[in-house]
């Protein structure tokens, strides 16, 4: 316990932020107390560096999947409320369509879920500008897979304005796209990663490496292992990469599964143990 | 001049005023009215553009009455029942419908009387009148015979027993005629008399509720048509109040001084009748018309009309502000629709099947579909169902070790995926009430490859009853 930030989060540190102010415990802090201290803005927890305005995740093609798995986590652990998806039609092609069950299993309400299908950017951007304005939507996710020039520095800072001013997260997800430069209060790239395998080496909760490569509030980069727990609702933080490492030997292994028994009754108790590290 | 073919030979169907003078008149063929006039101008008949023409004459005519009907051939039925007085009576609403047609290059014949098939009569045969209540019998009395428009043989017989107008017909006993003509001739003659009414049948059903402005002078500026609308929302809004009643779908016409009209739509996700939302929803839709509302040499006449109605549901206060929050969110959607329109702005519902296919889809926010109970998730486990669905099942190739086992590795998209993790197979039969065409029973794999991206493969077919080749699909995507 020799880490002061640790101590902090547990609540076992005490701090005082003025003279005239009382003290106050630690974990009961609000934003307000920290907002114009740039220093421990700076060590915050991955969720609040989520601030209701517009922040900008980007991806490699391939990941588009976990990208859209990391808005919609993100979003959703903030606030469990109706959120507005805009989406490009054409990526029904490309990455499927919606798949409305999905999202149950994800761990979302889908009668909370609003999809919106862009036919071009223009629509997008003025859907997800409408969405800013909508102080009960609990956030918006824009997909906007390849390079715009309609998406720009003036846009950006309408949408953050938008957002911002009434409070609402914008989550603008990028794949196959270069960065631009933007108004977006964070600025990520995500990654998936291999799952801590269950029993009979099947595949664990979803694994994302979300690497935080700019903020405004100052915000040291940082790359978070996180692992999606549809039943809570919230990002697991991960220390390790420690399912990365283990699949060499795992390739080999041949699920154990019959044609019929998913499950056998003897498994890896090994997995258990390292899913919960971190 | 106008010519269409009978029996093989080109005949005059219709020409214009100077045509006639010349003394060509149709029924004549070509070939006659050439050597009598070598010089005219032929052009072949297009009933479908004329059809399109007369529709569309329709619709400018609805300013008038809601109740517009098609009276083939080239004619129009209005019923005025109650309207004459807004165009400052009879006479005024017959000369502001002859300014509209005149204008658009019609020559118009047209009657005014108490039954559609007086009037009808009147227009095509006779001259141009206004009948006064209960006087038809007197107005129709000089029309010759073929205003029945009955059949050529009663025609024929008719005047052959020297009947030669409706007069002479409705002199004579109508039983006798019945019994020698048949009913329909007898029914069609009362109602020319005016001594049965029937209703017609308008191209649109009248709304539910419409407020309207006529202009004297027409207006074009967009912000004189914004300020009008706004005072419409208003009435309507008034008159659904007074019936406790909301809309769902309302319509704006515009109609230009030259007969041409146009409307939008404007649909809610709930029944609305705020006339400030209504009013924003308007603005927001005439703001993002693909081709903007041209009003050409001004608009007449603006309606408002709601096409669908429902019982307003008032909103309930409640003190946690949820009410609140939902009326903003449907209200957010209500801007969305109408800017994107209705099938780009979608929900999720959920169906009893457990076929992944079928067990939920998305509709558009404002369709009635009721969803299903959505299926409580397994706790603890990882997701079960892809973020994505591919439709159709992508094909891949797939490589197993042992023949009813999960993929080794497989290709799709040129892409070859080493598989590190799978589970499976969850065997998913089709549904057997199918039948025959019921495709075949698919066992499916969560699959996480070497990179840690995660899919949803199945194989087609039983292993153990299926001999032929076992065919792989990629269905869907996890996060």
């Amino acid at each position: 316990m020799l880490d002061p930030l640790k101590r902090l989060r547990d609540g076992t540190l005490f701090v005082s932020d003025s003279a005239t102010a009382p003290i106050v415990r630690a974990s009961t802090l609000a934003r307000p107390v920290f907002a114009n201290r740039k220093e421990p803005e700076a060590k915050r927890g991955f969720k609040q560096l989520f601030q209701p305005a517009l922040h900008e995740a980007y991806a490699a093609p391939a990941d588009q999947p976990a990208l859209v798995g990391f808005g919609l986590g993100v979003l959703r652990s903030l606030k469990n409320g109706p959120v507005l998806w805009v989406r490009q039609t054409f990526l029904d092609g490309e990455t499927g369509r919606v798949f409305p069950s999905g999202l149950r299993e994800y761990g979302l309400d889908p009668d909370k879920i609003v999809l919106v299908q862009a036919n071009n950017v223009r629509d997008l951007l003025q859907a997800g500008l409408e969405a800013a304005r909508c102080k009960a939507l609990a956030g918006a996710l824009l997909e906007l897979a390849g390079d715009s020039s309609l998406y720009d520095l003036t846009a950006s800072r309408r949408l953050s304005l938008a957002a911002r001013s009434n409070g609402v997260p914008l989550l603008f997800l990028r794949s196959a796209a270069r960065a631009v430069p933007s108004a977006a209060e964070t600025r990520w790239h995500v990654r998936t990663l291999s799952s801590s395998p269950l029993a009979a080496n099947a595949p664990g909760k979803p694994v994302f490496e979300a690497e935080l490569l700019r903020s405004k509030r100052g915000a040291e980069p940082k790359t978070f292992v996180l692992e999606w727990n549809p039943d809570a609702g919230e990002f697991k933080e991960r220390t390790e990469r420690s399912a990365a490492s283990t699949v060499a030997t795992d390739k080999r292994t041949a699920s154990l599964s019959g044609s019929v028994v998913s499950f056998p009754a003897y498994g890896q108790a090994v997995s258990d143990g390292r899913r919960r590290a971190g | 001049m106008l010519t269409d073919k009978e029996h093989g030979a080109l005949k005059i169907v219709a020409g214009d005023e100077r045509a006639l003078a010349l003394g060509l008149v149709s029924g004549m063929t070509l070939a006659d009215a050439r050597a009598r006039v070598p010089s005219i101008r032929v052009l072949p008949v297009d009933e479908a553009a004329d059809g399109r023409l007369v529709k569309r004459l329709a619709l400018a005519c609805e300013m008038f009455t809601p109740l517009v009907a098609l009276d083939p051939p080239h004619g129009l039925m209005l019923d005025v029942t109650g309207c004459a007085h807004l165009f400052g009576g009879e006479e005024g609403l017959c000369k502001r419908v002859r300014q509209l047609l005149v204008r658009v290059g019609i020559k118009v014949k047209m009657s005014l009387a108490g039954t559609p098939d007086a009037a009808r009569a009147l227009a095509r045969f006779g001259k141009s009148v206004i009948v006064l209540p209960g006087m038809e019998r007197r107005a129709v009395a000089t029309l010759p015979i073929a205003a029945l428009e009955a059949r050529n043989e009663t025609t024929v017989s008719l005047s052959r027993a020297g009947l030669k107008s409706i007069g002479d017909v409705s002199a004579r006993p109508l039983k006798v005629l019945a019994a020698r003509f048949g009913q329909p001739m007898v029914d069609r003659l009362k109602r020319i008399l005016g001594e049965e009414d029937i209703r017609i049948t308008p191209l649109r059903a009248p709304p539910d509720c419409i407020a309207e402005r006529q202009f004297a002078e027409p207006i074009g500026e967009i912000d004189s048509i914004l300020s009008v609308l706004s005072g419409l929302a208003r009435e309507a809004s008034v008159m659904l109040e007074r019936r406790g009643l909301g809309g769902r779908l309302f319509e704006a016409s515009f109609f230009r001084s030259d007969g041409i009209v146009r409307r939008l739509h404007v649909e809610t996700a709930g029944s609305a009748r705020d006339p400030d939302s209504i009013l924003r929803l308007l603005r927001l839709k005439i703001e993002t018309l693909a081709d903007p509302l041209d009003p050409g040499f001004g608009f007449d006449l603006v309606r408002l009309s709601v096409l669908q109605v429902e019982a307003f549901r008032q909103p309930q206060k409640s003190l946690d502000g949820q009410q609140q929050d939902e009326s903003a969110v449907a209200m957010l959607v209500d801007r969305l629709v109408a800017r994107q329109g209705s099938g780009k702005v979608l929900r999720c519902v959920a169906r009893d099947s457990h076929d992944p296919e079928l067990a939920s889809g998305f509709v558009p926010v404002g369709s009635p579909v009721v969803s299903a109970e959505w299926p409580e998730p397994e706790k603890t486990a990882p997701p079960a169902r892809p973020l994505t669905l591919f439709e159709p099942p992508q094909t891949i190739e797939a490589m197993a070790e042992v023949p009813d086992g999960a993929p080794v590795r497989f290709r799709w998209r040129r892409v070859l995926h080493e598989v590190a993790r799978a589970e499976g197979p969850e065997r998913i039969a089709a549904e057997w009430w199918h039948g025959e065409h019921s495709r075949p029973t698919r066992d499916y794999y969560r699959v996480e490859d070497s990179q840690g991206r995660r899919f949803w493969l199945f194989r087609e077919g039983l292993y153990e009853r299926n001999e032929g080749e076992r065919r792989w699909f990629l269905h869907g995507l996890f996060a």
